[in-house]
């Protein structure tokens, strides 16, 4: 059972953080204690998605080896309450400066970043008992990003049925997961028309990209024209819990649990 | 030949070190030959006393040679950071951990596969003996011996001793 998921594409704006965001929900809600990690210190989001009124340390923080690990943690776990389960957030510091001097970190740095990941990872399941974390991280092929996928048991890679998006991704796939013998499965976000049904259509996709990938497809998601209206301070799962979206993210969950 | 002044601080150490523990061996031998002036065979009456004796001086031989298989790890090391600070004609010893290259995730991504292995598992550790890698990898510890010294001679790593026992270490 993967306890530490990095939500990854190739392309940027497939749907990672809605991803990322939605599955700690949703396993929060079914009891879990989950960390939540914005990784993408290029373009930080979950800071607007949480809304916490005073955020006095970042995830970046944590990885400068300025503070402790729990003081970046921002607790998110009235969302799921009365059913048992926890969920902490980790941001990224969204300000130009943070976002400058992460862009100009040493190849020390990065090391340095990576054993901080690791201790992470043996404080979070060892100690403090989570049963899940979170990443999500900036796409494409990055420092944090690489970072984030060697640490964690299971890459999640978000792909949409583009076709420069789907080359990129199997090379990806090919010269980063594998060389680190990372585990990924992947999920088809922005689906359109019976692709999406529950019908043949979307059994046959499934098992087209398959093929094509060589790795698990665990998660078909329809385009939902409203997710752009929502805003993204909604958890979507939260707010929406019987919408075919949510459903299939759920599906998810099981599926990688 | 290189002379004293290039050397860096400690290189010139272990090399004193090293002279020291050879004299001792000297020392440690020459008690060992007037322990028995004739023959190997000891004779009896004398038996006794000279078992305890020559018992404890080969405890102390293999000490003796231990802490040099040590010494010589050591300028192992050394001879390898004395020729990357010649490289980048860096003056100062002090720069050479600067010099060392990082084992970043890119750089990870460069190693064949079976160093990479090694590699993310002490980027885990930090610094790590060989049976700690060995127990992250799950292959034999002389393999990640000998995988990890290959990394120190690439300059990834820092070789270190501590106590008798090799511990490799980050830049
Ligand atoms: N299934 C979907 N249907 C419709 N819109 C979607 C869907 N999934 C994501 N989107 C929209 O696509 C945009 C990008 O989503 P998101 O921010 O989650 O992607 P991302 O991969 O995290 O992007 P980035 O690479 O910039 O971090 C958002 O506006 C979101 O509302
Ligand atoms: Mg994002």
């Amino acid at each position: 059972m993967p306890k530490m998921i990095a939500v990854h594409s190739y392309k940027g704006g497939t749907g990672k953080s809605i991803l990322a965001t939605n599955l700690a929900y949703i396993y929060a809600s079914y009891g879990k204690k989950v960390l939540l990690v914005d990784m993408d210190f290029r373009a930080p989001t979950l800071v607007v998605a949480f809304e916490f009124p005073k955020v006095k340390k970042y995830f970046n923080n944590y990885l400068n080896g300025e503070c402790d690990l729990e003081d970046t943690f921002y607790d998110a776990s009235h969302l799921v309450k009365h059913t048992g389960g926890e969920l902490k957030v980790a941001l990224a510091d969204p300000s130009t400066e943070a976002i400058r001097e992460m862009l100009i970190k040493t190849r020390k740095w990065e090391m340095d970043a990576l054993r901080r990941l690791f201790a992470m990872k043996d404080r979070l399941f060892d100690e403090l008992g989570y049963d899940y974390c979170i990443i999500d991280t900036s796409p494409g092929i990055h420092y944090s990003s690489i970072n984030a996928i060697v640490v964690s048991d299971l890459a999640l890679v978000v792909i949409t049925l583009d076709d420069s998006d789907m080359d990129g991704t199997r090379r990806m796939i090919k010269e980063l997961y594998n060389i680190f013998e990372r585990k990924s499965m992947i999920v088809i976000n922005k689906v359109v028309g019976p692709e999406a049904g529950p019908g043949s259509e979307k059994k046959k996709l499934v098992e087209t990209m398959q093929r094509m990938f060589m790795e698990p497809i665990v998660g078909v998601l329809p385009c939902v024209c409203e997710l752009t209206k929502y805003r993204r301070s909604r958890i979507f799962a939260h707010h929406y819990p019987r919408h075919p979206f949510t459903k299939a993210i759920k599906e998810i969950a099981a599926k990688i649990e | 030949m290189l002379s004293n002044k290039a050397l860096p601080f400690e290189a010139t150490n272990q090399l004193l070190l090293l002279n020291n523990l050879i004299y001792h061996i000297g020392v440690i031998i020459y008690c060992y030959t007037i322990s028995y002036p004739q023959k190997m065979e000891p004779r009896q009456g004398v038996l006794a006393a000279n078992r305890e004796d020559v018992k404890e001086i080969l405890a102390k031989i293999l000490e003796a040679l231990t802490r040099i298989e040590d010494a010589l790890g050591d300028l192992y090391c050394v001879e390898s950071e004395i020729r990357d600070i010649l490289r980048g004609s860096r003056e100062k010893a002090g720069e050479y951990l600067e010099a060392m290259k990082v084992l970043d995730v890119v750089t990870l991504l460069e190693l064949p596969d079976h160093l990479r292995k090694t590699a993310v598992a002490l980027s885990k550790l930090g610094e790590a003996r060989a049976q700690d890698v060995a127990e992250i990898t799950g292959r034999e510890r002389a393999v990640e011996s000998s995988y990890l010294n290959q990394l120190a001679r690439l300059g990834y790593v820092k070789k270190i001793r501590r106590k008798h026992e090799v511990w490799f270490k980050l830049a």
